[in-house]
């Protein structure tokens, strides 16, 4: 069996996390390498420096023995190397074979040669046993048929070596059989596959072999055969919980918030509670439908039906207005993106969700505002040199406190954290932690989606976890472990029908 | 123009030092100009009279810039506002001549900017068409119906015999109080300072900015960015018409032609005065004084006796010039940015 491709001692730091430290990993033509880990272990980061996206910080990659050094993608797929992406690359408006020969289209002179175009597709696309009309355009294919057109353009690359990211989360049973096909038919071809999944049920079909990755770090490479699925979840979660989050002992109320039947094109949940100061961790993967249960729950999104009881009285919940009246706030994912106006001052978006209270008859209270932009500053130590410093230039902890604050002016009742942590430092992490425990004393009703297991485990009274937009388990924190989390995760069990 | 200045001191405008060095960059270019000019013309250019016709000149494109400088705060831009002018002033001048008292009638032709601006809103917001399309759409439109509302001709309000009612239009398109100021000069600085406050005291100011900064993370707040939106269109509409009014009632006599090409002179004079094409920044004293550097360009080259097309050429590169320096000015500030370190995290 000849190597393909050998990356030794890799590492790789971004400002402030080191996303990768020492990891090797190998692969042979004709074989499919599973790579396993959490979110966030760097499976993606490894993949796009294999592929030119980032350039590794020490390490060595060899291809077919000799030592090569990847740039840009460009020199990527000059050495054989393409990735396909969970989020495709294509151009939806032109043809499949435009696609394809994207750039490198047979020519006669300054013409495109048509016939020739559409007979080099055709042979690709003969060779992997596709029925795709080359002439298609791209965005009339389904999501799957588009991932064949992405396989197909390695192909034309000739390349060795194929990454693929997470090929499956998006595809049907049917359609999962038909790229296993299709991968049978490149492993016989000689071309090596990295392979990235959650699924880990699904990759016994196909695996060779399987390297872990946990936080970075390099945990071994095994013969698929030789583990188990158990074993497999063990090596991605297998350390031990630190000392990161404050003891405490919470005071746990009546039940404060319940929804029912909530039912959207991304969420099917049927049950879930809190009571008051206590915190509901909802665990899942990536795409399990976290984010879009919570929006549902805040009115961001459109749901088909939903029963919400607060108090226990039955509120409609129709818009983010009726939410935050009714005393329910979310805190997003992404502060950047949807939490902060990073132009705009700490004050204007402490205020932000508050305005309407700092109004008389329209006009803004300035004196009011500021008050009450010190009065959060103050209490959850915001570092600022001023609350008209624009929020963009502050740090990740303090960005998160900002966002949070914009919620604690209104009288909140039940608050919703999606990722509370991510992307700050461990010191911002506990006063986040210490801040969600002040809360939780004071009766808040609070909800934490956290793709960080520690986190969930170290923080959460009761865990709901999530699969296919459906709660697939609920643990209480005695019995709750990585390994069942995890399990619950993948759909390796689901208890049908349990509600949080 | 000098009386923008006092108004700065007055309102206090300024929100931030990178806004304040925005405008004093404006109002320094706006002095360099009329020194520039003076020195070349021997003085003729700062005598008063002259200064006065700039400033009663600058008055629609400055009326028009204030509802433009709401729209692109939306990071939206309305491309219609030039046939609302012509729009709004026709059907007031329409209303006089079919017998409306001149208030009633500067009523009607308001109210025919709000609704134009309702449907651009409407537009965006509902359906969801971008704001270029959207209004490049009505544009034709509004264009269309001042036309037909003309029947292809000007609708004078001389033509209607009636020595009173023309000289109390014409005093409010050119008439002088206080001795030599013009009103519609007088009419424009009372918007600006209205339209000011609310950009600056107001929830909906805040709103505005808010929603024009990060659209999701406003609408996540509980803001109705629907409303918010809507808002601005429409008052972009109303003084869309005011200034077709005023331009109207100087003339005694609406144009069907109007304040053709307007637009891109109130979208100009915004951006000059510091507001973003992007949304989320930007202020009305901006806009005044980007208007005056529009008005005194205009005025001097042609005292200077330059030729009109290299007018153009010049007012052109100028415009060019002024968004280029905002946005590189916006990218060295993302890209200088260092966060604040945070103390807690070395306990």
């Amino acid at each position: 069996m000849t190597e393909l491709l050998r990356m030794c001692g890799i590492s790789k730091s971004f400002p402030g996390v080191r996303a990768l430290s020492n990891v090797s990993l190998s692969l042979n033509a004709g074989e499919v390498h599973a790579l396993c880990g959490e979110n966030g272990a760097g499976k993606s980061t490894l993949m796009k420096i294999l592929s030119g996206v980032h350039q590794a910080d020490e390490g060595d990659i060899f291809i077919e023995g000799k030592k090569v050094s990847i740039d840009n993608t460009k020199k990527a797929q000059q050495l054989g190397i393409s990735i396909i992406f969970q989020e495709f690359n294509l151009c939806p408006h032109l043809t499949v074979a435009d696609n394809i020969w994207l750039d490198r289209q047979p020519k006669t002179g300054p013409f495109v040669d048509d016939k020739k175009l559409i007979e080099k597709t055709q042979q690709i696309l003969d060779e992997l046993g596709l029925s795709i009309n080359p002439k298609a355009l791209v965005r009339s294919l389904s999501v799957a048929e588009q991932q064949m057109v992405e396989i197909a353009k390695a192909i034309s690359f000739n390349s060795k070596i194929l990454i693929l990211d997470e090929p499956t989360a998006a595809l049907t049973q049917s359609e999962i059989d038909s790229l296993f096909n299709i991968i049978y038919k490149l492993k016989a071809k000689g071309v090596g596959m990295v392979y990235i999944s959650h699924r880990l049920e699904e990759l016994a079909r196909i695996a060779d072999r399987v390297s872990v990755i946990r936080d970075g770090e390099y945990i071994g490479t095994y013969p698929y055969k030789e583990v188990t699925i158990d074993t497999l979840v063990h090596l991605m979660v297998g350390r031990e919980l630190n000392n990161k989050y404050p003891v405490y002992q919470r005071k746990i109320g009546n039940v404060l918030f319940e929804a029912r039947n909530i039912a959207s094109n991304k969420v099917d949940v049927e049950h879930i509670q809190v009571h008051a100061g206590e915190i509901l961790g909802i665990a899942g993967l990536m795409g399990a439908g976290r984010t879009e249960l919570a929006r549902a729950i805040f009115g961001a999104d459109k749901t088909f039906h939903k029963e919400v009881f607060v108090d226990g009285k039955l509120v409609e919940i129709n818009s983010i207005t009726s939410a935050i009246k009714n005393g329910i706030g979310y805190i997003t994912e992404d502060r950047k993106k949807d939490g902060l106006a990073l132009n705009m001052t700490v004050e204007r978006n402490v205020n932000m969700a508050f305005i309407s209270n700092l109004c008389k008859k329209g006009f803004v209270n300035e004196s009011a505002a500021k008050t009450n932009a010190d009065k959060y500053i103050n209490s959850l130590r915001i570092k600022t040199p001023s609350m008209f410093q624009k929020t963009r230039n502050l740090s990740g902890g303090n960005q998160q406190k900002i966002v949070l604050a914009k919620w604690l002016c209104n009288d909140i009742k039940v608050l919703i954290f999606d990722e509370p942590t991510r992307g700050i430092d461990v010191g911002a992490k506990y006063e986040i932690y210490e801040l969600m425990n002040r809360l939780s004393d004071n009766g808040v009703a609070i909800i934490m989606i956290s793709s960080d297991l520690q986190e969930i485990l170290g923080m959460s009274d009761r865990i709901a976890v999530m699969c296919n937009g459906r709660i697939s388990g609920v643990l209480n924190r005695e019995e709750a472990t990585q390994e069942k989390i995890l399990r619950y995760a993948t759909g390796l069990c689901d208890e049908e029908g349990k509600g949080a | 123009m000098m009386s923008s200045k006092v108004e700065t001191a007055k309102n206090g405008l300024f929100k931030n030092r990178s806004e304040f060095l925005q405008k004093f960059l404006a109002f320094g270019v706006l002095i360099f100009l009329c020194i520039f000019f003076g020195v070349l013309t021997g003085g003729n250019f700062l005598q008063i009279d002259n200064l006065l016709t700039i400033a009663l000149q600058v008055t629609p494109y400055a009326i028009l810039g204030f509802g433009l400088t709401f729209v692109l705060i939306t990071g939206g831009t309305d491309l219609s506002a030039g046939s609302v002018l012509g729009f709004g002033g026709i059907v007031c001048a329409k209303a006089i001549t079919l017998g409306f008292s001149i208030p009633v009638a500067i009523l009607i032709g308001i109210l025919t900017g709000v609704l134009a601006g309702l449907i651009n809103g409407l537009f965006i917001t509902k359906l969801n068409v971008t704001p270029f399309i959207a209004t490049l759409g009505t544009q034709y439109a509004f264009r269309g119906l001042t036309q037909l509302v003309g029947q292809g001709k000007p609708v004078s309000i001389r033509a209607l015999g009636d020595e009173q009612i023309t000289k109390v239009f014409q005093f409010m398109g050119g008439g002088t109080v206080f001795g030599k100021i013009p009103f519609p000069t007088i009419i424009m600085l009372i918007t600006a300072t209205i339209l000011g406050i609310v950009l600056s005291k107001t929830g909906y100011g805040r709103r505005l900015f808010a929603v024009g900064s990060n659209e999701e993370a406003a609408r996540l707040s509980g803001i109705n960015v629907v409303k918010t939106k809507l808002t601005a269109y429409i008052i972009c509409g109303a003084t869309s018409a005011m200034a077709g009014i005023l331009l109207a009632a100087r003339l005694a006599s609406a144009q069907s032609n109007a304040g053709s090409g307007y637009e891109l002179e109130g979208i100009a004079a915004a951006v000059i005065g510091g507001t973003s094409v992007i949304g989320g920044e930007g202020g009305i004293l901006g806009t005044v004084i980007g208007a005056f550097v529009m008005g005194v360009l205009r005025n001097g080259l042609n005292l200077l006796k330059v030729d009109a097309f290299v007018q153009m050429v010049i007012i052109g590169t100028i415009i060019v010039l002024g968004v280029w320096y905002d946005t590189s000015r916006r990218k060295k500030q993302a890209e200088s940015i260092k966060p604040v370190k945070n103390c807690e995290s070395s306990k």
